[in-house]
């Protein structure tokens, strides 16, 4: 696996509170890294990726958090590409960064076929897999039913798969 | 207990035993259609995809006719003992020639399986040795014993269990209907749609009609000729007989857009504080609870149904994010593993 | 002018698809003419806009959303599902400040594509309400006239109900159930059961229960083996796969499109039709004009425009056909457009008139518990008991419909807030799932009385690009349905947010987002909705000079001319109408039947 690939994995893991197989399980793993790297351009994933590394590099927890603080929540350049990370994971969308982001905090060019706050759906799939619905034992309309009935029942879905 | 009602007793006992067997074969289909189902990448593979699953709709019901003769004639149909879910490859009960049954991927290969497992009763040619050459001589022999008992021991003997335990027709829904088996016609009917929906009627490539109300046409296509229908990516039309094969529309076919999951996944394969290993567990544990929901369904508490419904459908969730994950570098994917710990 | 029908019937949605199985059963041939495209009807397109359900993020509200767009037979849009083509090139022409925010599709199966699903009766009430109310107008027709009807139609939809729960209002013959039991009801469902079911509030001086109950649906559930009246009931699977839709499934997608057709649309009806050879359905064909026989009085024949392709309006051939019976059965704004471009039915002044929808309004909160919204169908229970009562001789009555879908505009704007306090990771996740299982809404829906004002025009400086009259309209609501929504909110959420100890996060933001209109009544602000519940156009009535119709939705004017479908209600209560609409166009069936016998 490519390191890079691996450090992305990470970090969405750290930003939406599931666990890397429960991400790799929704198939989009590559497709988003690819998505957010097209957007943001080389420059700033390696920034981004190396700044992961780096937080991901201390051994406690405790540690980590507050360097993720620090490093990236904290970060006028990275902070907003998480903010997309996140919306992409849990609602199977993706908005453009703005041209202001582009000029002040990431100070590269946006690449020629940009529209800047323009939001996508990037697949099919990026909608039936948003994890939102997982996280309330739920399912997005019109995706992955939940069986006759069982709506009068406590669900057994997503997070609540193990209730009982 | 005198000599006689001992013997009685074993022979529905032995009877029960056999119903049992029965249900074991209905369900040992379940995970390799299951799996096959949800190896196809949703927005590929349409029509297959929507065969395998209606056969697999067919299965589930054959498996609850089969708890209702069991209830009929006061037997406990069980799903959740050691050993009820298989590990594979797997040979079916009965089955006199052995051959093995994989949890893999769609293929030509698995249709080739799925195919011996439906093969159609050929007349003439016994049983030979202890166990059965098609799932139709298996339940022909069901079906005699029901007859011999009956005949012995008288109809309302054998069929002395409680009515209210079975599953209802209205309880049940996907094609082909469910039967509350109350003597021994009502238990022939529910066998023969067992072995229709298997193999075709009258030698032919469908089911009997029974003519259900507004959902079209009342026959529908045996499980054999729908998996022909995908391994010879053509349809089946009214006319076409076993011998003719499919002359009707094409039907097409995408192997390469399936998930590439590892056949006959053990879990033990992954370290035991692997996520990997994490995810085949609780799929597992899903499963053995979907069985658990069914059984105590199957034994009165048809509220529970509904659960298992519900748990069906998570299932089909769970069992889609392991496929998805890649391993080996991304040559292939998590394959499913439904036997419990 | 080709073959002579015995009925010709404009629009394929529920009235033309009951009447053309009923007048086929009858032996009479007919020709269905619709304005839109087959689309829906074809599996593969119908998967089509399933994946465009998904490729956008899916749609909520009651768009016309996933559906293509028509530039050859154009439906309105509403914003909350706003389309790019339909925004530049709109519909509705509007003549007053406030907007009808409700919309149509025109398109086989019609707008039962993206209805609810919710079949109530109306209440016997609501047919009398001048005698008894001193409010609106009476119908010619009583509960008990149209109660056949009812029963046939619930058949003929695949009606979900539980008999005893209906009885609080309507009469019901002895020992009816339905065709199905009703759907079962939801956690968030027995979360007000237990919480408010022997609660009461006081209207207008008159003390109410707030009954929760659950709720008729067209939508398939188990069938009810005691239903006898036309030899049981199998549950209609979806057009294209009979393993499909057989049970709902809890997709909680019913609108804009239910994935495996669980729930009713006129597709089902006219699916199988043109089989039996005694119906012929002609898709992409605008009817713009119906041909009277000045001397007669009768219909003739109608003028149609058949077009290839639905990006070239232009591009159409003028056609005719002919028939004994002529029935308008498309939407009630359609009928109205098409009679006033025909000079036709309107000698009472009345086609247009009294356009009514049911104007909209959600509450929500929190429940101080987990009820785990965002599953099953939309609705599965209401509020029903203030569907009626003495209060209506001062203000409108209406329904609360207990939402299975947690809150409109969700996860998204929980997921905002989150984001923007910085909360990522586990906290994100277990946040938003306590906040998201603990969603409950009420949408309110509320009566409109009969208005003069409230109508739909035509104008020649407004045709769309085939040279239709595009509908021109003027809308507003009256006091007496303000006073219904204060009523709602201040008093009814009021009291059921106090009962369920539900932390009320209601506010109605200024401006008001798409899809919503702001109201302001007593010195309270309100967002309002429309309910695509598009009623009265051409009401039916004992004379001649104040109605458009008989009682049985024959044209007044024209001696074989029906004009059938929910323009023919005189009031509308409080009931979603498309349950009424298939009763009446059953009654139109039956009169029409006799007629050509």
């Amino acid at each position: 696996m490519d390191e890079n690939h691996h450090i992305f994995l990470n970090l969405s893991s750290e930003l939406t509170g599931y666990s890397v197989i429960d991400l790799e399980g929704t198939g989009l793993v590559y497709s988003y890294q690819k998505l957010v790297e097209d957007e943001i351009g080389k420059h700033v994933a390696t920034f981004l990726y190396d700044t992961t590394k780096a937080v991901f590099s201390h051994n406690t927890t405790k540690a980590r958090d507050r360097f993720m603080r620090v490093d990236i929540v904290a970060s006028p350049t990275l902070w907003p590409i998480c903010k997309g990370i996140i919306m992409l994971w849990y609602y199977g969308q993706w908005t453009s960064m703005s041209l202001v982001w582009y000029r002040y905090y990431a100070r590269v060019p946006p690449s020629p076929n940009l529209t800047p706050d323009k939001t996508v759906v990037p697949s099919a799939a990026a909608y039936t897999q948003q994890l939102s619905y997982k996280a309330a034992g739920a399912h997005p309309p019109g995706a992955h039913p939940t069986g006759f009935g069982s709506w009068g029942l406590d669900p057994v879905f997503g997070d609540f798969i193990t209730t009982k | 207990m005198n000599a006689k009602e001992k013997i009685r007793d074993s022979e529905i006992s032995e009877l029960h035993k056999l119903l049992q067997d029965a249900l074991e074969v209905e369900h040992a289909t379940i995970p390799p259609y299951f799996t096959a189902w949800l190896s196809m990448m949703e927005g590929f593979n349409y029509e297959p995809k929507e065969i395998v699953k209606s056969v697999l709709i067919e299965e589930m019901l054959h498996l609850t006719l089969v708890a209702n003769i069991m209830n009929a004639v006061r037997g406990i149909p069980k799903l959740t003992h050691r050993d009820f879910v298989p590990r594979y490859p797997h040979t079916l009960p009965h089955s006199g020639d052995h051959f093995k049954i994989h949890i893999e991927k769609f293929s030509e290969k698995a249709l080739n399986t799925f195919l011996h497992i439906e093969k159609p009763e050929v007349k003439g040619i016994l049983p030979k040795g202890e166990g059965f050459s098609t799932i139709g001589q298996f339940y022909a022999y069901v079906g005699s014993r029901i007859d011999y008992l009956c005949d012995t021991y008288g109809e309302e003997t054998v069929f002395c269990g409680k009515i209210d335990l079975q599953i209802r027709p209205e309880d049940y829904y996907g094609s082909g209907a469910v039967v509350v088996v109350k003597n021994r016609n009502t238990a022939h009917e529910a066998i023969n749609i067992i072995a229709e929906q298997g193999e075709g009627a009258h030698e032919g490539l469908f089911d009997a009609d029974r003519n259900i109300l507004n959902s079209g046409e009342g026959k529908e296509l045996a499980h054999y000729y729908r998996f022909k229908e995908i391994l010879l990516q053509r349809h089946y039309t009214k006319n076409d007989t076993p011998k003719s094969g499919p002359s009707g529309k094409e039907l097409k076919v995408d192997y390469d857009k399936v998930y590439p999951l590892k056949k006959d996944t053990h879990r033990r394969e992954y370290p035991e504080d692997s996520d990997i290993r994490g995810a085949l567990n609780e799929f597992a544990n899903s499963y053995n609870q979907l069985l658990v929901s069914l059984e105590d369904a199957f034994n009165g508490n048809r509220g529970r149904l509904t659960e298992g419904i519900a748990r069906m459908f998570a299932l089909r969730n769970q069992g889609l994010a392991i496929i998805q994950t890649p391993i080996n570098n991304g040559q292939r994917t998590i394959g499913l593993d439904f036997t419990p710990n | 002018m080709s073959k002579h029908y015995d009925a010709i019937i404009v629009g394929g949605g529920v009235t033309g698809a009951i009447m053309a199985k009923m007048l086929s059963e009858g032996g009479k041939n007919v020709l269905i003419l619709e304005a839109g495209i087959k689309g829906a009807m074809k599996p593969k397109n119908y998967r089509k806009y399933l994946n465009k359900l998904y490729t956008e993020g899916g749609i909520r509200g009651m768009p016309n959303g996933p559906y293509p767009w028509n530039a050859s037979a154009p439906s309105p849009a509403i914003p909350t599902a706003p389309n790019p083509k339909s925004e530049q090139d709109p519909y509705f022409v509007f003549r007053t400040e406030k907007h009808f925010m409700s919309d149509y599709l025109r398109m086989l199966g019609g707008t039962t594509l993206h209805w609810q699903g919710t079949s109530l009766r109306m209440v016997a009430n609501d047919f009398k309400m001048q005698t008894v109310y001193g409010r609106g107008r009476d119908w010619p027709l009583s509960y008990e006239d149209l109660e056949p009807a009812y029963r046939r139609a619930e058949f003929e939809l695949g009606v979900s109900a539980d008999v005893e729960d209906q009885r609080f209002f309507g009469w019901f013959p002895e020992g009816y159930v339905y065709p199905m039991h009703k759907l079962p009801q939801s956690r968030v469902d027995k979360f007000f059961l237990d919480t408010i079911q022997d609660k009461t509030v006081e209207l207008e001086g008159n003390t109410y229960p707030l009954k929760v109950i659950s709720i008729p649906v067209a939508r398939n559930s188990t069938p009810n083996p005691k239903y006898g009246i036309y030899s049981g009931y199998d549950p209609i699977p979806s057009v294209g796969n009979r393993d499909h839709g057989l049970r709902c499934q809890g997709n909680s997608s019913c609108m804009p499109l239910c994935p495996v057709q669980a729930k009713y649309s006129a597709l089902k009806t006219l699916n199988g039709l043109t089989e039996k050879g005694k119906v012929k359905i002609k898709t992409q064909s605008v009817v713009s004009r119906l041909i009277i026989n000045n001397e007669t009085g009768k219909i003739t024949a109608v003028e149609y425009k058949h077009y290839k392709d639905p990006d070239s309006p232009e591009n159409h051939k003028l056609k005719q056909a002919g028939g004994t019976i002529i029935i308008l059965a498309a939407n009630a704004i359609e009928n109205a457009t098409l009679l006033l471009a025909s000079g036709a039915a309107n000698s009472s002044q009345q086609v247009g008139r009294n356009l009514m929808d049911h104007p909209y309004l959600y509450t929500w909160g929190y429940a101080p518990k987990r009820v785990f919204p965002f599953r099953g169908p939309d609705t599965t229970s209401g509020m029903e008991s203030l569907r009626d009562g003495e209060f209506r001789k001062v203000h409108a009555s209406f329904r609360a419909s207990l939402s299975n879908w947690g809150w409109s505009g969700e996860p998204k704007n929980q997921l905002s807030k989150l984001i923007e306090n910085k909360i990522y990771g586990k906290q994100l996740r277990h946040t938003l799932g306590d906040r998201m299982t603990r969603m409950v809404k009420i949408g309110f829906m509320f009566e409109q009385l009969p208005s003069y004002e409230n109508r739909v025009t035509i104008d020649d400086n407004y045709k769309d690009k085939m040279g239709n009259y595009r509908p021109v309209l003027s809308y507003g609501y009256d006091d007496y349905t303000k006073g219904g929504i204060e009523a709602a909110v201040t008093k009814v959420w009021k009291k059921i947010s106090e009962y369920a100890k539900i932390e009320d996060e209601t506010q109605y933001p200024y401006p008001a987002p798409g899809g919503y209109q702001r109201m302001n009544y007593n010195g309270m602000d309100y967002n309002i909705m429309g309910s695509g519940h598009i009623v009265g156009t051409h009401r039916m009535g004992r004379y001649s000079k104040d109605s458009v119709t008989d009682r049985n939705m024959k044209a007044w004017d024209h001696d074989n001319l029906y004009v059938v479908g929910p323009g023919n209600q005189v009031t509308i209560g409080t009931a979603n109408p498309t349950l009424t609409t298939a009763a009446l166009a059953v009654r139109a069936s039956e009169a029409i039947l006799k007629e050509l016998e």
